[in-house]
C-alpha cells in the first residue's frame, strides 16, 4: 500500500551552510585564487576592472557561507586590492582620486552583494528545507493511513523520521510503571536507554513538553524527546538520539520532529478510535446474536419439551382410557421430539464453538462417499418415508477434513431439504469431484428460495429470526453449515434449479492425493 | 426369572437412564444388575460375574477408561460403552482398551438391544471368533482357508490388503473394529495414523462387492471410529 510514496520523496535536510573555520578557510582560498587571477589579468586589464574579479570571489563566498564570512572576504579583497594593485603599489595609500572612488565603491558593492547573496542562499535553503519537510510529512501521512495497527504506525514513523532528520529516531512507550520505558520502534539503530533517557522520557510524558538533551529537564540524556499526546491520551514520546551531542537539535530538526509527532499522534488516535468503534460494533452484534439465540433457545428447546411433557403427562393420566393407536402416537411423539431436541442442542453447541473461535479441526483422511453415506443414513433414520436418490462417485475421493463436522454440515442441508420437500418427491444427492474440488449437490423439490433471499438463508440472524417457527425447521442449521464448511476452506451456496426447487451446493477443496499402500 | 437368561450389569450414574435400561432389558428377558459409580460397578462385576457390562464413560468417581482397564485385568466379559457424540477419539481409545462396542447417547433402545444381541451371540458361539472358517450368506461367500471370496458365485479378485481388511472385519462380524487396530494389524504399527490407506481399501472393497456406502449390505462405516461387518441384515 505504501510503496507509491517512494523513498526518493524524502531527502535529508540540506546540509547547513558553512560558518566555522572551514568557511573562513574557504573564503581565504577563494580570495587567494582571485589574487592569482588578478595578477595574471593585471597585464591586460585596467586596475578598475580588476575589481570585478574580486567581486566575483566575494559573491562566490557569499552564496555558500554566512554573512560575516562574506564581509571578511570583502574586507580581505578590499585590503589586498588596495595594497597590491592601486598605485602606488605595495602600500595602502592611493594616489588618484579615481582609484579611491574605485576601491571605496568596490567595498560598498561587495558588502551589498554579499548581503543580497547570503539572503538569497538562505531563502533557497529554507525553501528546500520546507519542501523536504513537506514531502516527508506527506509520505508519513500517506503511509500512516495505509497501516492500521500501532506497531506498524510506529515502525513507519521512525523509518521516515530517521531518514528526514538524519539521526537515530525512536518511539518510546511506557510499560506500566514510571520509568519503565520500552523502545517500541527505532531507526536506523536501536538505542539503549540510559537512566538519563528514562528520566527525560518521564519528564516529557508527565509535563507534556520537550525534555532531554539541550533542555532544562534531564539535559544529560542522549535524546531530545517530545510527547506524543492527544488531549489527555498519552501515546508515548518521540526521541531524537545523538550519541555525541548534548545540545538541542537545530530548529529545522525540532520543527520537523514536532510535525512528525503531531502526525503520528493523530494516526495513533485514529487507530485507537477505530479499534474502540470496532469493539463496540462487535459487542453490539454479539449482543444481538445473544438475544436472537436466547429467543431461539427458548422457542426451539421448549417446543419439543412441551410436546414431550404433554404426551407423557397424557399417557400417565389416561393410559387405560386411551385406545392402543393413540397411545402409540403419543409414545412416538415423545421419541421424535426428544430426537429433535437433541439435534437442536447439537446445533447450538456447534454454533457456540464456531462463535467463540474454539472450533479445532481434527482432520483425517476420509472418502467423500463415506461422509455422504453417514449423513444420508442419519436422515433415513430420522425420516424413514423420505425418498433419497444418491449418486456417489465410483472412485474414492479422499478429503482431508474433520469428518464429523462435514457430515454435520451435509446433514443440516439434507434435513433442510427434507423439511421443505413433499415426502413423495425424492431428494437428490449428487457427489462429484474434479481434480481440485469436491462438489456435493443436494436438490429438493420444495418451493425453492426467491433469489433475493438465497444468500440470506445462511445468515445467522435470518435463520434465527425464521427459526423453527414451522413444525420441523433446522433453525441455525444452514448458517452453521456454512460456518463448518468455511472452516475447511470450502463454501456453500444456494442455486436455482430448472424445476423450481432449490439446489444447495457444498464445495470442498481436494488435497494432494497421498501415497497409498492398498 | 429364568436362571439361564444373561445377566447384564449397568454402570451409570444417572438414575433415570438406569431405570429405563432396567425396564427395557428386563422386558427383553435379561437379568439386570445396577451400579451408580465405578467402585460399585467393579465390585458387582467381580462378585456377580455378569454376562455383559454396559458402562457409561462419564462416571462421577473414576474415568470410564480407567474402569475399563481395571476390569480387563481380570475379566473378558463383553463391555458395551455409552458415549457422547463428538468424542470419536474417546470411543477409539476405549475400544483399544478392550471395550467391545459402543452406542452414542442419546440412543434408541432398539439399537442398544441389537448391539447386545451381537455381543452375547459372539460369546455363545466362540470365545475366539477367528475360528469360523467359512462365511456364506447366499450372495457373499468368504472361504478363509483358501482365502477366496465369491460374490453371487463369481470369484472376486482382491489384493492382499483388501482381503486382510475384509477378513479381519468378518472375524469381528457385527462388532465395530476401530480403525487404528485395522491399520496396526494389517499395515503395521508405524501406520496406525495412515487412515487414507484404509479409506482407499474400503472404497475398493465396496466397489468390488457392489456395496453401497449409503446403504451398505456388508461394510458399514462407523464415522470416526471404524468399520463393522454386517453379517445379518439389520432389522
Amino acid at each position: 500500500m505504501s510503496a507509491h510514496a517512494s523513498d526518493a520523496v524524502t531527502e535529508p535536510l540540506p546540509s547547513r551552510r558553512r560558518s566555522g573555520l572551514g568557511a573562513y578557510a574557504y573564503a581565504t582560498l577563494a580570495t587567494a585564487l582571485a589574487f592569482v587571477l588578478a595578477f595574471v589579468a593585471d597585464r591586460y586589464l585596467s586596475v578598475a576592472n580588476l575589481a570585478l574579479i574580486f567581486l566575483t570571489a566575494v559573491l562566490a563566498v557569499a552564496v555558500r557561507t554566512r554573512m560575516r564570512v562574506a564581509v571578511y572576504t570583502a574586507v580581505l579583497c578590499f585590503l589586498g586590492y588596495n595594497f597590491f594593485f592601486t598605485p602606488p603599489r605595495y602600500t595602502f595609500t592611493i594616489d588618484s582620486a579615481d582609484d579611491v572612488l574605485t576601491v571605496g565603491l568596490f567595498l560598498v558593492v561587495a558588502l551589498v552583494c554579499s548581503r543580497l547573496a547570503t539572503q538569497l542562499a538562505d531563502k533557497v535553503a529554507s525553501l528546500r528545507a520546507a519542501q523536504v519537510r513537506a514531502s516527508a510529512l506527506l509520505e508519513l501521512g500517506q503511509r500512516l493511513t495505509a497501516d492500521r495497527d500501532e506497531a506498524a504506525l510506529h515502525a513507519v514513523t521512525v523509518e521516515i523520521a530517521a531518514r528526514a532528520l538524519q539521526t537515530t529516531t525512536a518511539v518510546l512507550v511506557r510499560e506500566g510503571e514510571p520509568s519503565a520505558w520500552r523502545v517500541a520502534a527505532s531507526a536506523p539503530h536501536t538505542p539503549t536507554l540510559n537512566p538519563y533517557d528514562l528520566a527525560a522520557a518521564d519528564f516529557c510524558d508527565r509535563l507534556a513538553a520537550p525534555a532531554g538533551r539541550g533542555t532544562q529537564r534531564a539535559g544529560r540524556a542522549h535524546a531530545w524527546m517530545i510527547p506524543l499526546h492527544a488531549d489527555a491520551r498519552r501515546h508515548g514520546v518521540l526521541a531524537l538520539f545523538d550519541a555525541e551531542s548534548r545540545d538541542l537539535p537545530d530548529s529545522d530538526q525540532r520543527h520537523l520532529a514536532e510535525a512528525f509527532a503531531r502526525t503520528i499522534t493523530q494516526a495513533l488516535e485514529r487507530t485507537r478510535l477505530a479499534e474502540a468503534l470496532e469493539k463496540a460494533r462487535v459487542e453490539g452484534e454479539t449482543e444481538r446474536l445473544r438475544n436472537a439465540l436466547l429467543s431461539s433457545v427458548s422457542h426451539d428447546l421448549r417446543s419439543p419439551l412441551v410436546s414431550m411433557i404433554g404426551a407423557a403427562g397424557t399417557l400417565s393420566s389416561y393410559e387405560t382410557q386411551l385406545p392402543p393407536e393413540e397411545r402409540r402416537q403419543l409414545l412416538d411423539a415423545i421419541v421424535e421430539e426428544g430426537e429433535r431436541l437433541d439435534r437442536y442442542i447439537q446445533n447450538l453447541l456447534d454454533m457456540t464453538r464456531l462463535g467463540h473461535g474454539e472450533l479445532t479441526l481434527r482432520r483425517d483422511w476420509i472418502d467423500a462417499a463415506e461422509i455422504a453415506a453417514a449423513a444420508i443414513e442419519r436422515l433415513r433414520r430420522l425420516h424413514p418415508q423420505q425418498r433419497i436418490d444418491a449418486q456417489l462417485p465410483r472412485e474414492p475421493v479422499l478429503l482431508y477434513v474433520h469428518p464429523a463436522l462435514v457430515e454435520q454440515a451435509l446433514f443440516n442441508i439434507l434435513e433442510n431439504a427434507a423439511h421443505v420437500s413433499p415426502p413423495e418427491a425424492p431428494i437428490h444427492v449428487h457427489v462429484a469431484a474434479d481434480e481440485d474440488e469436491l462438489r456435493i449437490d443436494v436438490t429438493d423439490h420444495g418451493p425453492g428460495i426467491p433469489e433475493a433471499e438465497r444468500e440470506r438463508i445462511f445468515d445467522t440472524f435470518y435463520s434465527v429470526a425464521r427459526g423453527d417457527r414451522g413444525p420441523r425447521g433446522t433453525g441455525l442449521g444452514l448458517s452453521i453449515c456454512r460456518g463448518l464448511i468455511g472452516a475447511h476452506g470450502g463454501r456453500v451456496e444456494a442455486l436455482p434449479t430448472a424445476h423450481g426447487g432449490c439446489l444447495l451446493r457444498m464445495t470442498l477443496p481436494r488435497p494432494e492425493p497421498p501415497e497409498v499402500d492398498a | 426369572m429364568n436362571a439361564a437368561s444373561p445377566r447384564i450389569l449397568v454402570i451409570d450414574d444417572e438414575p433415570q437412564i438406569r431405570r429405563f435400561l432396567d425396564i427395557g432389558l428386563r422386558a427383553e428377558g435379561y437379568q439386570v444388575l445396577q451400579a451408580a459409580n465405578a467402585e460399585e460397578g467393579l465390585a458387582l462385576a467381580a462378585t456377580q460375574a455378569p454376562d455383559l457390562v454396559i458402562l457409561d464413560l462419564g462416571l462421577p468417581d473414576r474415568e470410564g477408561h480407567e474402569v475399563l482397564r481395571e476390569l480387563r485385568q481380570w475379566s473378558r466379559v463383553p463391555v458395551l460403552m455409552l458415549s457422547v457424540r463428538d468424542a470419536e477419539s474417546e470411543k477409539v481409545r476405549a475400544l483399544d482398551l478392550g471395550a467391545n462396542d459402543y452406542v452414542t447417547k442419546p440412543f434408541g433402545i432398539q439399537e442398544l438391544m441389537a448391539r447386545l444381541r451381537a455381543l452375547l451371540r459372539d460369546r455363545l458361539v466362540a470365545e475366539d471368533p477367528e475360528t469360523a472358517p467359512l462365511y456364506d450368506d447366499g450372495r457373499l461367500r468368504i472361504d478363509r482357508l483358501r482365502r477366496e471370496v465369491h460374490l453371487d458365485g463369481v470369484e472376486v479378485a482382491l489384493t492382499r490388503k483388501e482381503y486382510a481388511v475384509l477378513s479381519m472385519l468378518l472375524a469381528h462380524a457385527g462388532r465395530v473394529v476401530p480403525q487404528p487396530l485395522l491399520l496396526r494389524k494389517i499395515w503395521g504399527p508405524t501406520h496406525a495414523q495412515d487412515t487414507h490407506y484404509l479409506r482407499i481399501v474400503i472404497a475398493r472393497l465396496r466397489q468390488k462387492l457392489g456395496d453401497d456406502a449409503a446403504a451398505p449390505r456388508w461394510l458399514k462405516t462407523e464415522p470416526g471410529v471404524g468399520y463393522r461387518f454386517i453379517d445379518a441384515p439389520q432389522t
